[in-house]
């Protein structure tokens, strides 16, 4: 099973949009797909159903590790694609008891949806790189670290580095799978080169080569409820998350990918 | 560049002796994408904004899945894997013949079968909120009855606890109960209902009332 954590230092750099929307494309390729909202704020949960306020879900389990991990499980539409949603125990990181148990509960927890046949397991965190998302960061197979590209995002590049290589020498497991440019207005000079800067001056190899556009096709599909590729006009995001999807392939060398 | 985006604000030395560290082998075997493949060609490319990204998409031929709704179970090793569906730019698809029923009364049947394996009953309904009915497998008539008057009442309490799934039980004969959820959906109020041994407990009200909403969504609908 692949495990991936979609992690920024920053809010509001699309870790949730990346989430739901990769999640749906590797499920649309025939990947037993888990969406898991780890971020107390419920973004994914609030994105796609108007029911999330009364689900249990991960962090009920982080509270509580005998919780039934099936039973969180929410279904979708598609056979390949569920979701878990944060759940109502979302005051479970200030409960002090966090990091020391919730890195063996996280890793109980994938195990435990291994045995369950998920293939892939997305992460959607909360922005910040400590306490438990340190711990689901570093449990995961690889994060993928969402960047505006757009100076404000980009000048804090080197801070973001920092902590990853400080989180790193704590969690040695920790493995960046890379840097993925989102909200790029081609159409704007200053977004353009913002991420044309930082693929000259990072390593190709922590860059992905795809870029999320800007597009409110995102804002309209979370106003729907669903990923943008379902959408009526959904087309390109299907086309773009697909060769995200791609890309991670292509870095993770797991015959869960590489199946005939 | 005019106005330099990064080189002025940060120690570019900094930046690339910090990603030089993050990318240093470690004990784990993770590929790096250094290879040029036909595959990644198509990736670079994927820089096009959406609107270049569709044009893209729809010469190779876009399909949206219309998979019907089905309960995941709890093991899927005994279970073909799904047709994959590429997008890569230029190749084409895996095209997905479409039922020929109605796609609403698909969902509603597969939610059917869905509430029945997570409950055990039978006799699932389905109506909307003019009690029209739109899906039907009770098959006693004194039973219909009691769930229209049930069934109204749910959606009273519906509309008066919003974004809070909950739900009405009835013991009816033999020992059985007759329960009811409620959830808006793109097609309005919908009401479903199930007889079973026991009440739905508040896990499955919630579960229930979510696969609900998503079988009222109207995607098929749009695409037809």
């Amino acid at each position: 099973m692949i495990t991936l954590a979609i992690s920024s230092q920053k809010g509001g750099v699309g870790k949730t949009t990346t989430s739901i929307n990769l999640a749906y494309a590797f499920a649309r390729s025939g990947i037993k797909t888990l969406l898991v909202d780890a971020d107390p704020q419920g973004s994914v949960g609030l994105s796609l159903t108007r029911q999330t306020r009364s689900l249990k879900g991960f962090y009920d389990l982080m509270e509580d590790p005998k919780l039934s991990v099936e039973s969180l499980v929410v279904p979708t539409r598609s056979k390949l694609f569920s979701l878990m949603t944060a759940g109502q125990a979302c005051d479970y990181e200030l409960s002090g008891d966090s990091s020391s148990t919730s890195k063996e509960r996280v890793d109980a927890f994938f195990h435990e949806l291994e045995g369950l046949g998920y293939e892939l397991v997305i992460m959607d965190t909360a922005a910040g790189l400590f306490n438990t998302t340190a711990d689901v960061v570093s449990a995961c197979t690889g994060v993928i670290i969402p960047q505006q590209a757009e100076p404000l995002g980009i000048r804090s590049v080197p801070k973001m580095l920092q902590v990853l290589n400080k989180m790193r020498s704590s969690h040695s497991e920790l493995r960046i799978l890379g840097v993925l440019l989102t909200m790029e207005l081609k159409q704007l000079a200053e977004s353009r080169e913002a991420g044309q800067a930082l693929r000259a001056i990072l390593p190709e190899e922590l860059v992905f080569k795809t870029t999320i556009p800007r597009d409110d096709l995102f804002l309209r599909a979370s106003a729907r409820g669903i990923p943008a590729g379902v959408m009526e006009d959904g087309g390109g995001a299907l086309a773009v998350y697909d060769q995200l999807r791609v890309e991670i392939e292509a870095r993770i060398d797991s015959p869960v990918f590489h199946r005939t | 560049m005019a106005n330099d985006p990064i080189q002025s604000w940060v120690d570019v030395d900094e930046v690339k002796r910090l990603a030089a560290e993050l990318t240093a082998p470690s004990t784990q075997s993770v590929k790096q994408a250094s290879d040029s493949t036909p595959t990644q060609e198509a990736a670079v490319n994927a820089g096009a904004s959406l609107a270049d990204a569709r044009s893209k998409a729809d010469k190779s031929g876009v399909i949206a899945k219309k998979t019907p709704v089905t309960p995941l179970p709890p093991q899927v090793s005994s279970r073909p894997p799904e047709r994959p569906v590429l997008m890569t730019p230029g190749q084409e698809p895996l095209v997905e013949v479409r039922p020929k029923q109605d796609p609403f009364h698909v969902r509603l049947q597969d939610y059917a079968n869905w509430l029945r394996s997570e409950t055990g009953g039978q006799g699932v309904f389905v109506f909307d909120g003019h009690h029209k009915i739109l899906f039907d497998e009770l098959d006693d008539p004194r039973i219909a009855e009691a769930v229209k008057i049930l069934g109204a009442s749910q959606q009273i309490m519906s509309k008066k606890k919003d974004g809070d799934p909950s739900s009405l039980c009835l013991e009816i004969e033999n020992g059985r109960v007759l329960s009811i959820v409620s959830a808006v959906t793109e097609r309005g109020l919908l009401t479903a209902g199930i007889i079973a041994k026991n009440p739905l407990n508040r896990q499955l009200v919630e579960k229930a009332a979510h696969m609900l909403e998503v079988s009222g969504s109207k995607r098929d609908t749009e695409n037809s």
